[in-house]
Formats: structure tokens, C-alpha cells, sequence
């Protein structure tokens, strides 16, 4: 059993997909930021608000200087009742037309029975759940024609009676169906408070090797609960936890989300530059150390 | 309860203020509710804000660099 499980993780590793440098989210309102910052390495585009026929030119000029990631919001990989093959062959589409290196969706649901949540949604961590998820996710991958990195997202409530961490989980899944992961530091960090973990022993379990890129963001405390708005300043504890990323090896990229209430241009520079020293200063030590 | 339904059930206490599935803890779905509808006020005025405050020069430009 041990050949078949290295010849899994060698194809797994074949495969690997990862995207570096320091990238910023496109939305109409930061495409301005990232046609003039020239040390960007990537983007992402939300997936489900590109139209094929009409893909806007500012993107389809950027697909010249950067990888674009896009990124689905709507796949429900989660979902118990499967996936939606409109939507999955529409992110595919989307792949095709950006030339994009991989696909991100979410370990989560957002909708079922005809309800449309509108929202990522935590799934229920037991062995069933598990199952479904992989088998949701071989299908994604079947339709595809890139990797897919899976992002862990933020809640302000889990499911009762877990059979295993979210590490094992994502762990579990990789192992499973060779997918990737996008590691969210700032889902982490607001995890962390809403459900009193500590993060640092999350990412000891965590499968860095898998990491395609990271997303940093950043939210809010209210009513005693972090809420993951994208419409704050990034907080210290996320960029602790991205150092900590850092000091572990992963040199993925890092890509900063902003969706509403956008700062001045400074603001998203100073922002953009810490995740960009990080990243900096992590190499450096690792050349150093190979040096030594 | 399949967890279809479970699913179903949860999704219908966010979105439709229905019943909430057993073992998790009201007060933090409440909490999600709320964010939700935060959530879609955000994205309505967002939606607005782009689609009308823009001049007819830019709706014009927009227009052209989409053909």
C-alpha cells in the first residue's frame, strides 16, 4: 500500500500548481491600483461575474501581464444534493478564456434545496460530509482543464458533533483527490477568535506542501464575533499568522482582498508592501539558509 | 434527518428565518442571519453605486471597450 500511496502524492505533486509574488483581487475599484503597481505578481477575478462573450478589456489586457486566478463563489462543493453542471462548466469557460493557472473555489455550501443562500456556508466535519466532498470535488476536477485550489472559509458557527479538525479534513481531501489549497490567513485568524483555537496548531496540521497561493484579508470584531467583511484594514494578527506561514516554509503567493469601503490608494500600498516584505524577507532567510 | 436535508434546513433558517437544525447554536446563526442581510444591503448599494454614478461618457466608454 505504501508504493500505491507515494505514486499518488508523486502524481499529486506533478500536478502542483503554485502562483508567487504579492497580488491584489480585481474588482472594478482596485483595477486602476493594479494597472499601475508594477511589482504585482497575479490577480483574481471572481469567477461568477465574468461573462464569457463580454470578458471587460481591462482583463483581457492584464491577462497579457499576470496570471489571472478565477476565483467561484457559487460551485457549493459542499452541497449534499451535487453540484450545479451549469456553474461548474461556466467556471470552466472561464478558465479557458483567462488562461488561468488554476481555479479557487471554497470547502463550503451555499445552497440546497432550492435555497439560494448567498453566502459561503459552513458543511458539517464528519466522515459522510467528507465523502461527498470528495467526490463533488473529482467532479469539478473531471470538468476543469486546471487544478483546483480550495480555500478554507470563515464562520461564525460549526456544525455539532465533529469527527476531525478542519486540517485533517482539507488534509484528507488532498490526499484524496490531489487538489490544491488556498490557505486564508485572515478565515484563520477570524476562526481562531469565533471558535477559541488556537491558529498556530491549526497550521502545524495544516498541508503547506499544498498551498497554491494566499488570500489576506480584512474584517471586523462586533458583538464579541470577527466578521471577514473585506472592507477593513488588514488586522496584526493576520499578518502574524502569514509571517508564521512564512517561517514554515510555504513561499506561496499572497493576494489581498478588498471589496467594499476601499481606502485611499496609500492605504492598499502600505497594505500590499507588509504582505510584500514578508514574502521578501522569508526568501532571504531560505537563501541564506541554503547558503550556509 | 439525511444531511441533505439538514442542509436544506439550515439554509432555510438563514435565508428564511426557519427552524434551526438541532445541535447548533441559535444565537450564532441569528448572527449569521444578520451578517447576510448586511451582506445583501452591501451588494445592492454596490450594485447601485456602479451602475449609476457613472457619466454617460463613461457608460459609453464602458460600452465600447466591452465590444
Amino acid at each position: 500500500m505504501q508504493w500505491l500511496w507515494g505514486l499518488r502524492r508523486l502524481r499529486r505533486l506533478r500536478r502542483l500548481r503554485v502562483i508567487v509574488g504579492t497580488g491584489l483581487g480585481w474588482r472594478p475599484e482596485t483595477a486602476w491600483l493594479i494597472d499601475r503597481r508594477e511589482s504585482l505578481g497575479f490577480t483574481e477575478v471572481i469567477a461568477e461575474s465574468i461573462c464569457i462573450t463580454h470578458v471587460p478589456r481591462a482583463i483581457r489586457q492584464l491577462r497579457e501581464r499576470m496570471p489571472i486566478v478565477p476565483h467561484g463563489i457559487g460551485l457549493s462543493l459542499g452541497s449534499a444534493e451535487g453540484l450545479s453542471v451549469p456553474h461548474l462548466e461556466h467556471l470552466a469557460r472561464v478558465a479557458e478564456v483567462l488562461d488561468a493557472p488554476l481555479v479557487s473555489e471554497h470547502v463550503s455550501f451555499c445552497r440546497s434545496g432550492g435555497v439560494d443562500i448567498g453566502h459561503l456556508t459552513a458543511i458539517p466535519r464528519t466522515h459522510q460530509m467528507l465523502e461527498l466532498l470528495i467526490a463533488n470535488v473529482r467532479q469539478a476536477q473531471r470538468v476543469l482543464g486546471v487544478p483546483l485550489a480550495l480555500e478554507n472559509i470563515a464562520t461564525l458557527f460549526e456544525w455539532p458533533d465533529a469527527e476531525m479538525d478542519e486540517s485533517e479534513l482539507l488534509r484528507t481531501l488532498v490526499n484524496e483527490t490531489g487538489c490544491q489549497l488556498l490557505l486564508d490567513v485572515a478565515n484563520l485568524s477570524a476562526n481562531a477568535i469565533n471558535h477559541a483555537f488556537d491558529a498556530e496548531h491549526y497550521l502545524d496540521r495544516f498541508p503547506l506542501d499544498a498551498v497554491a497561493y494566499i488570500h489576506v484579508a480584512g474584517g471586523m470584531l462586533r458583538d464579541g464575533l470577527y466578521h471577514d467583511t473585506h472592507a477593513h484594514p488588514v488586522s496584526e494578527s493576520c499578518l502574524a499568522l502569514l509571517q508564521s506561514v512564512r517561517h514554515r516554509g510555504c513561499n506561496a503567493g499572497a493576494l489581498l482582498e478588498r471589496d467594499d469601503r476601499f481606502p485611499q490608494p496609500q492605504v492598499l500600498h502600505e497594505e500590499l508592501d507588509a504582505i510584500d516584505q514578508l514574502r521578501v524577507m522569508q526568501a532571504s532567510a531560505h537563501g541564506n539558509r541554503r547558503s550556509a | 434527518m439525511s444531511l441533505e436535508e439538514l442542509q436544506t434546513q439550515l439554509a432555510r433558517a438563514l435565508v428564511e428565518d426557519g427552524d434551526v437544525p438541532a445541535g447548533l447554536d441559535p444565537r450564532r446563526i441569528a448572527a449569521a442571519r444578520q451578517t447576510l442581510e448586511h451582506k445583501k444591503v452591501r451588494d445592492e448599494a454596490k450594485q447601485k453605486r456602479r451602475t449609476t454614478s457613472d457619466s454617460p461618457l463613461k457608460k459609453l466608454i464602458r460600452a465600447l471597450s466591452r465590444s
